[in-house]
């Protein structure tokens, strides 16, 4: 345990300081601040002639008066970035500057310095993400000055925790291929792979993949068209991506009650409403559940590769 | 009377009414060489209803070459009656009439409330200022048990039926016909079932009256509204409705015929109309149905309007009789689809009693159950004691 924590020390020290760290955090919060503004700019003149003052403080984050995407979309592509450049180079560049070497003849355990690492950057992640949040939602309640309420506040932490995991995710994703690449350029440009196919080719293909089970013809009845959309929905939701942001969207929206096809008959006698805050994080239970079994199973992943590799000084 | 007296008869054509009239003159024959004075009158003898004031117009003539200063007194008029001479608004003693001169004053008698039916008689006197001469007028008043003219009532439905629900009004359509040639004041009065209100209005306005003004021979039309109290139980219901003017009055009765209503309401036991409840289990909500009408209700059913695919399922599932003030509670069972979305929907329940249906919406939460939510945790468990499995068998290298 003394060596984990020494590591653990050590690396978030190293993540708080580095170049690389400093940039993306500018980035982000430039970009969740100017997002946060217009969004506000918009939610007032809305205020004034809309009577709905529900979830106010939650349209901060997901809505966007067409100039700036939301801050939502912002973190959804940013984020995999993040969690990629904490983790690209975390084991073969220590290996190829011969540190890793030096760092093991140390007195302490092996898997203490991977542990180590997945957590320092996890917390990392952390740190980042919620002092963002903080200082957008310290904005957006100086300009709309409508402060949220419990339901808000815990929905808020719902999609701090989900994007945390997220990010987490890429980064878990990261540190395996920095396990199984040697050069740090080859992790960093598999990891950017990855992120693009999950990112922009994933809902192409889900189309393709539904087309292929499920085809269609030039007037297509609506079961078949439904099993069309099913498939496709779950073909897209291979992508942790999509998981992302279904997820983000529905606990941040209580207007949104379900995901996916809604026939008509399910419409019948239903009240449009908001769900509450438990409701909202059923409806995502399943992608949470994922996005964190996958972070693990990444994880899991690069530590028994790491573990039963060769070292040689 | 020790005077000379000469009477003259004189017929004359009645040239307004196109009838022969006659009018009895009387004159006074001046000892001194005094002018002829005669008093006269269009109808010397006329017949009255009781309690109806009956009105002379007295015509006094001086067909001398002098003028005359006359005294007029009722010489005599039956007990009890009263009897006023009058010009305009003020009561006569004397008169000075010049020389070919004629003056007229009305004599109204009032006959008093008991007078029994029969002939009556009033003598009118005029004598010159010396008291020498006299004249007299004599006029007979035969007194009837009814009303001569006078007013009238009548409707055409004097019957009304209805249902006796709450703000339930009748409206009847009187016509009340002045027979007198004078114009008539007429008072409105009824006579109701406790509790009743009757107003009265006119035929096309909403104005609420007491009296009105019929001119003579003219017929106007008035309109009785008739409110019973509420859930007034079903019945005949007499209605006196009276009009009055002077002495003249008369009276019809307006009847109405209220039957049951029928009527209820459905709430449920606690007034809450939303409910919270699981997709796919039952939830119970109590409701309870009142007779609020002022009939039975029989063969009460139930039926509701939901989502597809749910079930609503009452407790009794129909109800034989329910008396009139009664409520009872009816059990109903919600039971959302297994794969109802989470959220809120209308769901209507109603009930039926012939034509009677009365519907409640109820507003169901519907939650998502959460075993699938535990299943997730599951998986997470699992995933992390892979983990850990993975901590101690590779681990402390």
């Amino acid at each position: 345990m003394h060596g984990l924590s020494a590591v653990f020390e050590k690396e978030f020290r190293d993540h708080c300081g580095s170049r690389r760290f400093m940039i993306l955090f500018a980035l982000i919060c430039l970009a969740g601040l100017s997002a946060v503004y217009v969004a506000a700019q918009s939610i007032r003149s809305d205020l004034s002639s809309d009577s709905s003052t529900e979830f106010v403080f939650l349209k901060l984050f997901t809505s966007s008066s067409g100039v700036l995407p939301p801050f939502l979309a912002f973190i959804s592509f940013l984020g995999p970035l993040v969690g990629l450049a904490l983790g690209f180079d975390a084991i073969n560049s220590e290996k190829n500057s011969g540190t890793l070497s030096r760092l093991l003849s140390q007195p302490l355990f092996r898997d203490s310095v991977i542990n180590g690492k997945f957590l320092a950057g996890l917390a990392t992640i952390a740190l980042m993400l919620a002092s963002i949040m903080l200082v957008i939602s310290g904005l957006g309640l100086k300009l709309i000055g409508v402060p949220p309420s419990l339901d808000e506040m815990v929905r808020l932490i719902a999609f701090l925790l989900i994007t945390i995991v997220y990010v987490a995710f890429w980064m878990a994703v990261s540190i395996l291929l920095s396990v199984l690449f040697r050069q740090a350029a080859t992790s960093a440009l598999a990891g950017m792979a990855l992120w693009i196919f999950f990112a922009f080719f994933m809902p192409m293909i889900a189309g393709i993949i539904a087309n292929v089970v499920v085809p269609m013809n030039a007037d297509p009845d609506t079961l078949t068209l439904l099993r069309h959309e099913n498939v496709s929905q779950m073909a897209s939701r291979i992508s942790p991506t999509t998981l992302f942001q279904e997820a983000t969207v529905t606990v941040l929206t209580p207007g949104i009650r379900t995901l996916g096809p809604v026939l008509v008959r399910d419409v019948i006698g239903m009240i449009p409403s908001p769900l509450s805050v438990t409701q909202s994080l059923l409806v995502v239970w399943p992608h949470m559940v994922g996005l964190v079994a996958l972070t693990l199973i990444c994880f899991a992943a690069s530590y028994t590769k790491f573990l039963r590799e060769e070292i040689r000084a | 009377m020790s005077k000379k007296i000469a009477i003259r008869l004189i017929c004359v054509v009645g040239l307004l009414l196109g009838s022969l009239a006659s009018i009895i003159s009387v004159g006074i024959a001046g000892a001194e060489g005094h002018g002829d004075v005669v008093l006269s009158t269009a109808y010397p003898s006329v017949t009255a209803g009781k309690g109806q004031d009956i009105t002379f117009l007295i015509e006094i003539n001086n067909k001398g070459k002098v003028d005359e200063l006359l005294n007029v007194k009722v010489l005599t008029a039956p007990k009890d009656w009263e009897i006023t001479l009058k010009d305009r608004n003020f009561g006569i003693r004397s008169l000075f009439l010049l020389a070919g001169k004629s003056q007229s004053m009305t004599l109204t008698a009032k006959p008093p409330e008991n007078a029994q039916p029969g002939d009556y008689k009033v003598v009118l006197q005029a004598t010159n200022a010396n008291g020498a001469a006299g004249t007299n007028l004599d006029l007979n008043i035969g007194l009837q048990d009814k009303p001569v003219g006078g007013l009238k009532l009548s409707t055409q439905y004097p019957k009304l039926t209805g249902q006796s629900t709450t703000n339930v009004k009748f409206e009847f359509s009187v016509d009340i016909k002045n027979d007198s040639a004078d114009p008539a004041n007429v008072g409105l009065a009824a006579n109701a079932p406790k509790d009743w209100q009757v107003t009265f209005s006119p035929a096309y306005e909403t104005k609420q009256i007491s009296t009105l003004a019929v001119k003579g021979n003219e017929t106007q039309g008035i309109k009785v509204t008739v409110a019973p109290p509420d859930r007034a139980p079903a019945g005949d219901y007499p209605i006196d409705v009276t009009v009055s003017a002077g002495g003249i009055k008369d009276s019809i009765q307006l009847n109405v015929t209220l039957t049951g209503a029928t009527n209820m309401t459905i709430d449920t036991s606690d007034s809450r109309l939303n409910t919270q409840g699981t997709a796919g289990a039952a939830t119970n909500v109590t409701l309870k149905l009142t007779n609020n009408g002022t009939a039975d209700l029989r063969n009460i059913s139930f039926s509701s309007g939901k989502p597809t695919d749910w079930e609503v399922t009452f407790t009794p599932d129909k109800l034989d009789l329910l008396t009139v003030g009664e409520s009872y509670e009816v059990n109903v069972a919600v039971k959302p689809t297994a794969k109802a979305i989470a959220g809120d929907y209308s769901v209507s329940v109603m009930a039926n009693s012939g034509y009677l249906s009365k519907d409640l919406q109820l507003r169901m939460t519907v939650e998502t159950p959460t075993i699938w939510g535990w299943v997730g945790v599951a998986i997470v468990v699992v995933v992390l004691a892979g983990l850990g499995g993975l901590f101690t068998r590779l681990g402390r290298r």
